[in-house]
């Protein structure tokens, strides 16, 4: 007998809930330099960093960013792409396996990558500090070439100076101060508390709060702890009142990174076992997913679909 | 307005002053002019000469610098005749007899002196010779005889290599510079030890220290103090992390002027120290000056010479310039330069600044991610010749060559070639260090090497005695001796915490038991005539049991208290 088929194929591509990626990645395959800086100034500064993180492997990029920066040393926009596209090639050599399974020559590679954009960066952030892109993408860079928490910190607060409730800048300091890296629980719940409660009502930020639960969850060892964990009174509690300043808030707009931000919240709800809450993201996102947070759970269309089949019993058609 | 005279010869600077008078001998000898091995020479001829005024109530001092050396004092035309003219009767004729004294007083001085936070720039950037002459000890000390004193006094302290200034209404009648003749020396110039610049290297905890030679200019002086505030800006308002922070700005006689910056942090915040001084440097880099910085540089930098002008403190700087045959500036020219100074001018020394930095990390922090090459610290190849291995340990190795000396640790070289040594340093015990011009040492301990002292005549035969510093007797305990290598130790795997529980639930049981046991059978033995003999068998023996599971309970429960 075949295996049973997932009644349902979640849409993981980024690129699909937001179509200025695509737009994005086309102009810039063009090299068409002024209508990337039209798509990118006219863009939210959350929308504008993500699409700026974006992975565009297309080869040349570099050097035609390298090139836009030769005529304008000040377009930190290109400083920007060009510190990601650095970033996203080291971490390609690096590759996301644990430390012990990445050989020298990988990280000898990884290193020297990230120097290049960590120098490229250091340029940008001079000519133009107040571009929060620019500090989100040196967060990352921080935390590749360890330069220690408390460098991380002060970046991440010349970001703050500029765009206060950053959130892409938030995500990346989230992980720096984890202690898989180089921080404890402590510093990093604090700052999700904090980041979350000073973004206005209805804004992504709360989404830090499960995030970091999720990152502390993993970490521990047994599945009973796990359980234990989740379901305390203080996690519970905390994680509900997150979703309602922002998923189940009334000004919550489906701005860039709505769909991981909900897709987040759908996966605490899931281990905390609340299906009429995970039923109503699911029905929110319609076809639409994120790979992270599900990938920590298993293959992340698979995962989906068996929740979506025990929350949405009907077929969660949306 | 300043005016100039010459008195017996040296040339002299006269300017009025608002305060008493004040005035000063000053000579273009410095640190910067001493070769290694007579490190301090300056310093203990500047002392020898005050001697005489030792108990008299005078405002008067001395000071040796890199470049300059100076005598001066403030107070009445007598008492500046009797100082200076005694100053030159005793360069001539230096108290001898405190030799042995005064060289106490200056070990003491510089014991008591410690490491400067900026003292490792020098060095770094120059190596062992010339301006990186202030970062080095006063290696010289014990081994200068009078005939060497004179000698330098013969040399630098002379009427063409002299400048006075005056800061009084004139010339004090009776004033007599008598002094030996001689020629005006210019200053060295100045070494490299940097290959690749902007260049980084370690220095101690908690604080970043950079500096750079760029033309001395007026722009120059402005930049300084726009980087000052920048920093101050950033890393004290900003960010919090410094209590102090401050740059220099020091002309040379060359024609060029070091800068310097130095800010300190709490050693939780040493990381975003370095991070945020790397980052107000890189917006000098790209040149990114605010034209209001500048304008309240300017501003305050005339203020101050104003300031100066009315008292006659402009007055030792413009004798330096006499000295290193730079123009004597009025003040009106000097603030004109200054105010025409721009914020591209600005922009550009920044520029040029950065480019040639040389950037002190804290602790163990590197600055490649930034873009700074790493400052040499070895020597790229050892010399060829006889390899001595060290009685301590297997990685660790001499090599003696016709070439020069080289000392192999592990991965690490330096190597002292013969011909680039600045100098050795020779204790009575045989230990000797030798200082390449690089700053690269080499430190032979006869003791740890076999036939070390064998090694260390032959290696004295080698070297110009010149280059030849006598260091003070050590205390004996302070000369090693060898540790025979360690055998290897084998490797006993620690019991776990699991193994010692298990041996724990396994003992107990066997102590109670056995012991209760033994005890019943001592009992029965005692009470019990029938088969005495067997009952204390048993009973021995069961005890002994006991006493065995007791003393392996003790020991696992030290253990489990330990791990």
């Amino acid at each position: 007998m075949l295996p049973r088929m997932p009644p349902h194929h979640p849409v993981l591509d980024p690129a699909v809930a937001y179509p200025k990626i695509t737009q994005l990645r086309s102009v810039l395959d063009a090299r068409d330099w002024p209508a990337a800086r039209k798509l990118l100034d006219t863009a939210e500064p959350i929308e504008r960093d993500c699409l700026i993180q974006d992975r565009d492997e297309s080869a040349g990029l570099e050097e035609f960013l390298r090139g836009v920066l030769l005529e304008d040393p000040d377009d930190s926009t290109a400083g920007a792409l060009l510190g990601q596209h650095l970033i996203h090639a080291a971490w390609e050599i690096r590759t996301s396996q644990r430390a012990n399974k990445v050989s020298r020559e990988q990280f000898a590679g990884f290193r020297r990558v990230l120097l290049q954009a960590e120098i490229a960066l250091i340029d940008a952030a001079a000519r133009t500090p107040g571009d929060p892109a620019i500090w989100t993408a040196r967060l990352t860079t921080a935390r590749g070439l360890q330069l220690g928490l408390s460098e991380a910190r002060r970046r991440y607060d010349r970001l703050a100076e500029a765009a206060p409730h950053h959130f892409p800048a938030q995500r990346q300091l989230l992980q720096e101060l984890c202690p898989k890296w180089r921080g404890t629980w402590e510093k990093v719940h604090t700052f999700a508390r904090e980041a979350a409660g000073a973004a206005p009502p209805g804004a992504l930020n709360a989404v830090l709060i499960p995030e970091v639960h999720l990152e502390h969850w993993g970490d521990l060892d047994s599945h009973s702890e796990r359980q234990a964990y989740l379901r305390s009174d203080q996690v519970r509690n905390e994680v509900y009142e997150a979703a309602r300043r922002s998923v189940w808030h009334p000004d919550f707009r489906r701005t860039h990174g709505w769909v991981s931000v909900m897709s987040t919240f759908a996966a605490v709800f899931a281990l905390l076992d609340d299906m009429p809450a995970v039923a109503s993201l699911f029905t929110a996102l319609g076809d639409l997913a994120s790979e992270r947070p599900w990938s920590y759970l298993g293959d992340p269309a698979t995962v989906i679909s068996q929740y979506r089949a025990r929350a949405l019993p009907g077929g969660g058609a949306a | 307005m300043i005016t100039r005279r010459e008195v017996d010869g040296v040339p002299t600077l006269l300017a009025p002053t608002s305060g008493p008078m004040h005035a000063g001998l000053a000579f273009r000898v410095g640190f910067a002019d001493e070769p290694l091995a007579k490190r301090g020479i300056t310093h203990l001829i500047e002392h020898l000469a005050l001697y005489s005024f030792g108990v008299a109530d005078y405002h008067y001092n001395g000071a040796t610098g890199v470049e300059y050396t100076y005598f001066h004092m403030r107070g009445s035309e007598a008492d500046i005749v009797r100082f200076l003219n005694g100053v030159c009767a005793s360069l001539i004729d230096l108290p001898m007899q405190r030799l042995a004294v005064e060289k106490e007083i200056l070990r003491t001085e510089q014991n008591g002196r410690g490491e400067g936070p900026t003292d490792g720039l020098a060095l770094w950037r120059h190596g062992a010779r010339d301006y990186g002459m202030p970062s080095y000890p006063e290696w010289g000390l014990t081994g200068f005889t009078p005939d060497d004193l004179r000698a330098w006094v013969a040399r630098w302290f002379t009427t063409e290599n002299a400048a006075l200034w005056i800061a009084g209404p004139d010339v004090p009648a009776g004033l007599r510079l008598t002094l030996p003749r001689g020629e005006r020396r210019p200053v060295p110039a100045a070494s490299s030890a940097l290959p690749v610049r902007p260049a980084y290297f370690p220095g101690p905890a908690n604080v970043v220290a950079w500096n750079t030679v760029v033309p001395r200019q007026p722009a120059a002086a402005v930049f300084g103090g726009v980087l000052e505030r920048a920093l101050f800006r950033s890393l004290r308002q900003e960010s919090g992390l410094s209590s102090t922070v401050q740059t220099d700005y020091d002309p040379r006689g060359d024609g060029s002027a070091v800068l310097t910056a130095l800010a300190d942090a709490l050693p939780e915040k040493q990381d975003a120290l370095l991070g945020g001084f790397v980052d107000v440097l890189a917006t000098a880099r790209v040149g990114r000056i605010d034209p209001a910085e500048v304008a309240a540089v300017v501003r305050q930098r005339c203020e101050d010479l104003v300031r100066a002008e009315e008292v006659g403190a402009r007055l030792p700087g413009q004798a330096f310039n006499l000295l290193t045959g730079r123009p004597v500036q009025s003040l009106d020219e000097v603030l004109a330069e200054l105010r025409a100074v721009t914020r591209e001018d600005v922009a550009e020394v920044g520029r040029a600044a950065v480019a040639e930095g040389l950037l002190m990390t804290p602790e163990r922090t590197t600055a490649d991610w930034a873009g700074y090459a790493e400052a040499p610290h070895n020597s790229p190849k050892a010399v060829q010749g006889t390899v001595y291995p060290s009685l301590e340990r297997p990685d660790w190795r001499l090599i003696a060559g016709e070439q020069g000396v080289s000392s192999i640790d592990g991965e690490s070289t330096a190597t002292v070639r013969f011909d680039h040594c600045a100098a050795v340093l020779v204790w009575p015990d045989g230990a000797r260090r030798f200082v390449g011009d690089d700053g690269i040492q080499v430190h032979i301990e006869p003791t740890l090497f076999g036939s070390g002292h064998a090694v260390v005549a032959a290696l004295d035969a080698r070297v110009r005695p010149e280059l030849r510093a006598t260091m003070p007797a050590r205390d004996p305990s302070r000369i090693p001796v060898p540790r025979p290598p360690a055998a290897p130790v084998p490797v006993v795997p620690e019991p776990s915490r699991a193994s010692m529980i298990v041996l724990l639930v396994v003992l107990i049981p066997v102590l109670v038991l056995c012991g209760g046991f033994g005890l019943l059978m001592g009992v029965d033995a005692i009470v019990e005539a029938e088969d005495r003999g067997y009952a204390i068998g048993i009973a021995l023996f069961s005890l002994g049991l006991a006493a065995g599971a007791g003393y392996g309970v003790l020991q696992a429960v030290r253990r489990l208290r330990s791990s």
